[in-house]
């Protein structure tokens, strides 16, 4: 793994009031921190996982790393430049290396849009395989598993998981450097679920690539991540190696976060050889 | 005794060359007091199968034939306000979609008062008589509680949009029991949430189970989650039920091709450097399916017979049926 850092945080901060409206409330103006104070580094070709409660921050971090919501505070390096403060055009063109699989299958998909213009939007945006985005399509449809037949249908017409995927195929669609999956497998099956994370591995070894890989299944992470930061109420409480981590977790947060995993009692008398492994 | 019988059920949708059918005999059974865990392969019907139960069909679906027998009542045979009286009330809904059910013009403290409101006015309700606003606040405060919102207070006021995916899942999981249901479908309930936080939403619906003998039909793909709650599961692939039995013996002696291949895709930590398996092959399209096993394009058993005709249930142990020709 090289050491090179990608990107570079430095105190992080973003605070939400809530306004209650209502009469019968007591409460006056109340804070919510939902990032606070947050530094830490990613290096190039690494894997990062973020873990944490629900609601603690995550899908707040991941918006933050990429300006899809501005910061109270601090700053983002990426390759030593200054993301946040980039001019226009040059963030435009820096957005190509960055993408996010978004958390919500459901709300991220505009319903008036086909999959083979939702697929093929980031790639008409940055002019990548011009007047061939329909081939580009239908290969990221195949990668992700979903018929080409459908590339010409609406989001409406497929389910939670195969939305899922929709966002995945876009995510990937300009060959980014840097990828933040929110969740990004959570509602699939898990054989749909092993080959897309084949896929994204795949990927990360050939050209290299960097994901913040943010999500509640502790098994996949475990499986996945090269290295994995904790996160509560907002604050990171423990960044560490996926073995160590797994092993021996010091903090008293990510020991309660690893006692709970699910784990199915099984001894099963499987003949091995039929899963493909790929 | 059984609360929800589904027989037979198919649902097709209208497509621009002719009908696609998604749900292809669909039969499943849910006892008093009894959690039946619905898992498959993404695509294979499963929101379609909880949504046919209300009788939510999306657009452009329709019913192609089969009976869904809620207290031996058939709902497809319902009229509008027949359906009234039980949606919301003896059946809810947990659905997969958190738009489905957030508004998200109300608070959810707006949100959720409105549905026990409807709870309070309904004459054939043994609730509480009608109360005021504060109290209904209160009690809204105490689901929140119950479904372990950090800060209930301050989430009665937020908007939907406000909330991370793991509160607005739970902020649903609370609106679906404010109407006290006999039978709760939750599809893909706890996706969202992180491991401590679904397995106390775990415990609370099996102490639901236990003291008011709510009948639950749990859906989702995990299936460590599926062992920890229900006792039955049913696999599905392709719009069928292919295997069905006691979780345990599932889990242990799957007799599917499919089951068994599925199982074998758990990740596993210890083994970072190996590639994880994936069942080969993709998910035939339902258009274009033949007469034979749905999964016969990848099976690894699949015999001559496979190709010509769809396999019946069998019987492989007591409960336990599999839908297979070559066991
Ligand atoms: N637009 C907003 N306005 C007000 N509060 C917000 C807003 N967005 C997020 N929050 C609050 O910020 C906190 C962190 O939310 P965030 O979505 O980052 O959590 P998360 O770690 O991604 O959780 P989950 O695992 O449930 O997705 C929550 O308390 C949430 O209510
Ligand atoms: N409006 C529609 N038109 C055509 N096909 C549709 C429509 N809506 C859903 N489908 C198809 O119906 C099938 C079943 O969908 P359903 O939402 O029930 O799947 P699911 O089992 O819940 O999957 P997931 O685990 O991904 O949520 C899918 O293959 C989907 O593409
Ligand atoms: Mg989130
Ligand atoms: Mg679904």
């Amino acid at each position: 793994m090289a050491k090179e850092t990608i990107v570079k945080v430095e105190n992080l901060k973003k605070y939400y009031s809530v306004r209650p409206q209502e009469i019968f409330s007591k409460v006056g103006q109340e804070i919510i921190k939902a990032v606070d104070d947050v530094s830490f580094e990613i290096r190039k070709g690494e894997i990062l996982g973020l873990v944490g409660e629900s609601g603690c921050g995550k899908t707040t971090l991941g918006k933050l790393l990429l300006k899809l919501i501005e910061p109270d505070e601090g700053r983002v390096y990426y390759q030593e430049k200054n993301f946040l403060s980039l001019p226009a055009k040059k963030l435009r063109r820096m957005r190509r290396e960055l993408q996010i699989i978004f958390q919500d299958p459901y709300k991220s998909l505009n319903p008036r849009m086909r999959i083979a213009e939702i697929v093929s939007e980031p790639l008409i945006v940055h002019h990548l395989w011009k007047n061939k985005e329909r081939e580009r399509v239908k290969e990221l449809l195949k990668l992700v598993g979903l018929p080409a037949g459908s590339m010409d249908n609406f989001p409406h017409q497929f389910s939670g998981g195969e939305r899922q995927r929709i966002n995945i195929a876009r995510a990937l669609a300009t060959n980014p450097e840097f990828v933040i999956c929110d969740e990004a497998v959570s509602s699939l099956d898990v054989s749909i679920s092993a080959q897309i994370l084949n896929l994204l591995r795949e990927l990360q070894r050939k050209f290299s690539l960097t994901y913040l890989f943010i999500s509640h299944d502790l098994s996949v992470v475990g499986y996945f991540c090269d290295r994995v930061m904790v996160m509560e109420k907002g604050k990171i409480v423990e960044v560490e190696k996926t073995e160590k981590l797994y092993q021996n977790p010091s903090h008293s947060y990510t020991r309660t976060l690893f006692s709970s995993i699910p784990k199915i009692k099984k001894n099963l008398p499987l003949e091995k050889g039929h899963g493909q492994e790929n | 005794m059984s609360l929800l019988e589904v027989r037979d059920l198919r649902v097709s949708f209208a497509g621009e060359n002719g009908k696609i059918p998604i749900l292809r005999g669909v039969n499943l059974k849910v006892n008093k007091g009894e959690v039946l865990g619905l898992a498959g392969e993404s695509g294979c019907g499963k929101s379609l199968t909880a949504l046919s139960i209300l009788k939510l069909l999306p657009e452009k679906a329709y019913f192609d034939g089969g009976e869904i027998l809620f207290e031996d009542e058939n709902l497809l045979e319902m009229d509008a306000n027949q359906l009234m009286k039980i949606r919301g009330r003896k059946i809810a809904m947990i659905f997969q979609e958190p738009g489905a059910s957030l508004d998200p013009l109300f608070t959810i403290g707006n949100q959720i008062g409105e549905a026990i409101e409807k709870k309070l006015n309904d004459p054939c309700s043994v609730w509480l008589p009608r109360s005021s606003k504060l109290k209904v606040m209160s009690e809204v405060e105490r689901l929140l509680g119950l479904v372990k919102m950090p800060k209930p207070k301050k989430v009665l006021h937020q908007y939907p949009h406000q909330l991370s995916g793991g509160m607005a899942q739970r902020a649903m999981i609370a609106m679906a029991l404010a109407g006290n249901p006999s039978l709760l479908i939750a599809d893909e309930p706890t996706t969202s949430l992180d491991v401590t936080t679904g397995s106390k939403i775990i415990a609370l619906l099996k102490e639901l189970r236990e003291s008011f003998k709510m009948s639950i039909l749990f859906i989702s793909h995990n299936l460590a989650l599926l062992s920890q709650i229900s006792k039955r599961i049913g696999i599905m692939y392709l719009g069928r039920i292919v295997e069905e039995g006691p979780t345990d013996e599932i889990l242990n002696q799957p007799c599917h091709p499919y089951t068994r291949l599925l199982l074998l895709c758990l990740p596993d930590p210890e083994r970072r450097d190996r590639p994880l398996s994936s069942i080969p092959g993709s998910v035939p399209e339902p258009a274009a399916l033949g007469a034979g096993c749905a999964f016969a394009s990848r099976c690894p058993k699949k015999i001559e017979i496979c190709r010509i005709k769809e396999p019946e249930m069998k019987k492989v142990g007591e409960n336990h049926l599999v839908a297979c020709h070559n066991l």
